[in-house]
């Protein structure tokens, strides 16, 4: 029943005998959307959990969250995917990845909170998903096209294609409904189709859900694409009070044209935005053009910060996939290459090893005739060519894009490089196959909660405020917005730590039962807001304030739940929904243990421990007279020992035996996740 | 609201011109081993090293693709991209070959106080340098055309 935010219905879909069952949302609402909800059915549908991703029986889920599709401020354009991954190393773990744009909220005016798959089809098929109606349609004609054309041609195929100024009816019926709207597709590229494990999903131009290989797993399945167009509607329980919500928070928290608080210092620094949200802060990635751009954003969000450009490259890529190739001083070459990317279907984060690859092939390792022989120019690495060819070669897994479609550790490993490059950080990916993101060194609740989790865990909720905020003062020659101790004292207050030193990044502080309790709150957090009631990460949590004077006070914890309230109707606390957030992080951790995980398997790569930072790093820590600054923590490693001590105390705090890292029964009883320590129970793997 | 001033030199003297053997050698592609080290720092991908491999790399990773446009302005992406300039004086003395150009450097980029300045003013010492690189280039394409029109006319 669509009531609070849900709109009722999750839709399963098994490919192999090409059935459909619809779940009632309102079974698994307890675990809140997205993610919860992901990790919920994968226990329940997935009997042997030690499967590979690969595997048919990999059950998959694109979930929205109960304020997907409404104006919740960045909160409403994510989709969250679950299932097991194929990028990781040694084992790809069950996992997630997430993307922005209108496929969640057109899935739930289709009338549906979320899908999940299971199964492989016995030919390419994809989903087409017209409000109530799924059926599933054969993709021979869809099959090779890269994720941009096989966006349009699904357009065309569903819409009729109308003329963009007509609306078009959906159903036999008047009361089918009619839209303007285009379905919202996602799909995947060659990459997909030919298993790259680097494969990602695209959705609309510039959206993809990247990290882990869900591309892969779905070209595994013979899915192509899932397409959803609706004509209903979201419930929200109290309109008006989210209508004033989302005034307020852009009033209290956004950037005000007219009469600005804080404004960049030095004209033309579009990294200030990333401190005031200014105008132009959406040029991030691409300088403005001279030929135009416009603005460009997720549904529902305030804060626009995509942009479509008039060279028609790169439109809506607005993260790391902008970073993909930048050797050329030609910027609409650097422009097409992302672009490329997108239509493949690849993965920007295990892709851009083509630096690593540069640096083997100055060495003499890599090249034509060499050590390891590959005959893409890297002669030309500067040229379109070269990215061009290196592009297509993975995405065809044509000759050494075989080993590249593998991903880059795995092909490190079959080269003979991956113990000694990942030594010396040559390869700087520190743990499960993944690049480095933040430092590991230094960042530890970035890097303690990969580790301790399944990925590289990309949320940069804290990352703002503690590192940006004083390096891009730093750069400017500014005096830091906040200071290290009024910094890390709104950060304590914000979350709910309450202890400072959660925040002190020093050689002692990030060893401390303070960090612990920081990393623990970190994972319940975006467990619960950021992954399954599907707050943005570039927006939430607002922990800190730079756009209203001297009142540094950030909305979290206190707008989440107000906006989560006004939407479903409930009456969360902050402390209820961290605890839904705990059990999230705690089933998730029961399946990587029935997918082999120990204790002995959770150590960074060696670079980690024995090379030392050499670039400036700004963070803040409690100096020997215990006074807040902030640092540039140069010189710094991780300490073997030391980090060995953080593992025990760290799986003491969450309720694991100390000597495996396993759930316990009562901790995960108290979680009311007694199903879960049964079945850790008969595998054998119950923590004591 | 506070705007930043940048201290920085209100005129830089013009260096010896370079040599043309000076120029070639500084405008090589230079070994691995005497590559200089980067970071590209982004709020994307966190902290990524860069290897440069030749001056003119090192000048487009630095200063963007556009003299009058140097890091984080419109015409470069959103990020900083941070050498040791310390480093890079000893690697423009040490492995590119241009002393005159690292002492330049010692002398009006490292006393500045922020990063901003430092590379807002090493674009305006880089630029001259390049300026007397492409003159000096320039004769010497110069007389080989000339020399070149000469055989032919022969």
């Amino acid at each position: 029943m669509a009531q609070g935010g849900y709109v009722g219905k999750i839709l399963y879909v098994n490919l192999t005998d090409g059935t459909t069952e619809i779940i009632p949302t309102a079974d698994y609402e307890q675990w809140g959307g997205g993610h919860g909800i992901g990790s919920a059915l994968f226990f329940d549908r997935v009997k042997d959990k030690t499967v590979d991703g690969f595997h048919p029986d990999n059950l998959i889920t694109f979930m929205t969250g109960p304020m997907s599709g409404t104006l919740a401020p960045s909160a409403s354009g994510r989709t969250e995917i679950t299932g097991i991954g194929v990028t990781q190393y040694p084992v790809g773990w069950f996992t997630r990845s997430n993307f922005g744009g209108r496929f969640a909220g057109m899935l739930k005016f289709a009338g549906f909170d979320g899908i999940s798959i299971q199964g492989k089809a016995e030919k390419p098929v994809w989903i087409n998903i017209v409000n109530d109606s799924v059926t599933i349609e054969d993709a021979a004609g869809l099959w090779g096209l890269n994720t941009h054309e096989t966006q349009e041609e699904i357009w065309d195929i569903v819409t009729g294609q109308p003329d963009v100024r007509e609306w078009w009816g959906i159903g036999g019926s008047r009361d089918g409904g009619r839209t303007t709207q285009k379905p919202a597709v996602v799909t995947i590229g060659p990459a997909g189709e030919n298993l790259a494990r680097n494969a990602c999903v695209l959705h609309d131009s510039g959206n993809g859900g990247g990290q882990c290989g869900f591309g892969a797993v779905m070209g595994s399945k013979n899915l192509k694409a899932i397409s959803a167009i609706g004509t209903g509607s979201v419930p929200v329980a109290d309109p008006a009070a989210l209508m004033e919500l989302r005034t307020e928070i852009k009033e209290r928290f956004g950037f005000n044209p007219d009469a600005p608080s804080l404004e960049t210092p030095v004209p033309g620094v579009q990294l200030y935005g990333i401190l005031n949200a200014q105008p132009g802060y959406g040029t991030l990635l691409w300088p403005p053009m001279a030929e135009g751009a416009q603005p460009q954003g997720c549904m529902g969000c305030f804060k626009n910060c995509r942009m479509n450009h008039a060279n028609g490259y790169a439109n809506g890529d607005i993260c790391v996939e902008g970073l993909y190739w930048m050797a050329s001083s030609d910027q609409n070459e650097n422009m097409a290459a992302t672009t490329l990317l997108d239509q493949m279907g690849l993965n920007v984060y295990d892709v851009m090893a083509h630096s690593y690859m540069l640096e083997l092939y100055k060495q003499g390792i890599l090249g034509p005739g060499k050590e390891i022989d590959t005959d893409l120019p890297f002669d030309k690495y500067d040229t379109y060519e070269f990215i061009e060819s290196y592009t297509k070669a993975i995405a065809y897994r044509e000759g050494i894009g075989d080993d590249l479609a593998e991903g880059i550790t795995r092909a490190a490993v079959k080269w003979g490089r991956y113990e000694q490059d990942t030594a010396t950080g040559l390869l700087n990916r520190p743990q499960w196959g993944f690049m480095e993101h933040y430092d590991p060194r230094l960042e530890v609740e970035w890097s303690y909660g990969s580790l301790f989790g399944d990925r590289d865990i990309n949320e940069h909720g804290v990352n703002w405020h503690v590192h940006w905020m004083p390096l891009v003062t730093a750069a400017v020659g500014q005096d830091p917005l906040v200071s290290a101790e009024e910094l890390v004292n709104l950060i304590a207050e914000s979350t709910g730590v309450g202890d400072p030193d959660g925040w002190d990044y020093s050689v002692d502080g990030i060893y401390s039962d303070a960090k612990l309790k920081a990393v623990s709150w970190h994972r319940h957090y975006s467990r619960f807001f950021i992954q399954s009631a599907l707050f943005c990460d570039w927006a939430w949590p607002m922990l800190v304030n730079y756009n209203a004077g001297d009142d540094h006070t950030g909305a979290t914890p206190d707008y989440e739940i107000r906006l989560l309230n006004a939407v479903t109707g409930k009456d969360f606390t902050y402390e209820q929904a961290m605890e839904i957030g705990r059990r999230i992080w705690n089933i998730d951790r029961a399946i990587w243990v029935l997918q082999g995980r120990h204790r002995d398997m959770e150590v960074f790569q060696g670079y980690v421990y024995d090379v030392p930072t050499a670039a400036p790093y700004f963070l803040p820590i409690k100096n020997a007279e215990g006074e807040w600054v902030f640092d540039i923590n140069v010189g710094r490693t991780l300490d073997r020992e030391r980090f060995e001590d953080v593992k025990s105390r760290f799986y003491e705090l969450e309720g694991w035996d100390p000597a495996t890292g396993w759930p316990t029964r009562d901790a995960l009883a108290a979680l009311d996740l007694a199903f879960v320590a049964d079945e850790l129970e008969a595998d054998g793997k119950l923590g004591s | 609201m506070t705007t930043t001033e940048l201290e920085t030199p209100e005129t830089i003297p013009a260096l010896t011109p370079p040599s043309v053997e000076l120029v070639d050698r500084a405008l090589r592609d230079l070994d691995y081993e005497d590559r200089l080290v980067g970071y590209k720092m982004t709020p994307s991908a966190g902290n990524d090293r860069a290897n440069l491999y030749s001056l003119p790399q090192a000048i487009v990773f630095l200063l963007g693709t556009r003299w009058d446009s140097p890091m984080l302005t419109p015409g470069f992406k959103g990020a900083i991209n941070w050498v040791d300039l310390n480093a890079f004086a000893n690697w423009l003395r040490d492995a590119v070959g241009d002393a005159p150009l690292a002492s330049a450097v010692e002398e009006h980029v490292l006393p500045l106080d922020s990063y901003y300045a430092q590379v807002q003013t090493l674009s305006r010492v880089l630029g001259m340098r390049m300026d007397q690189y492409r003159e000096v280039r320039g004769v010497v394409e110069q007389e080989a055309d000339e020399a070149e029109t000469t055989e032919d006319a022969g």
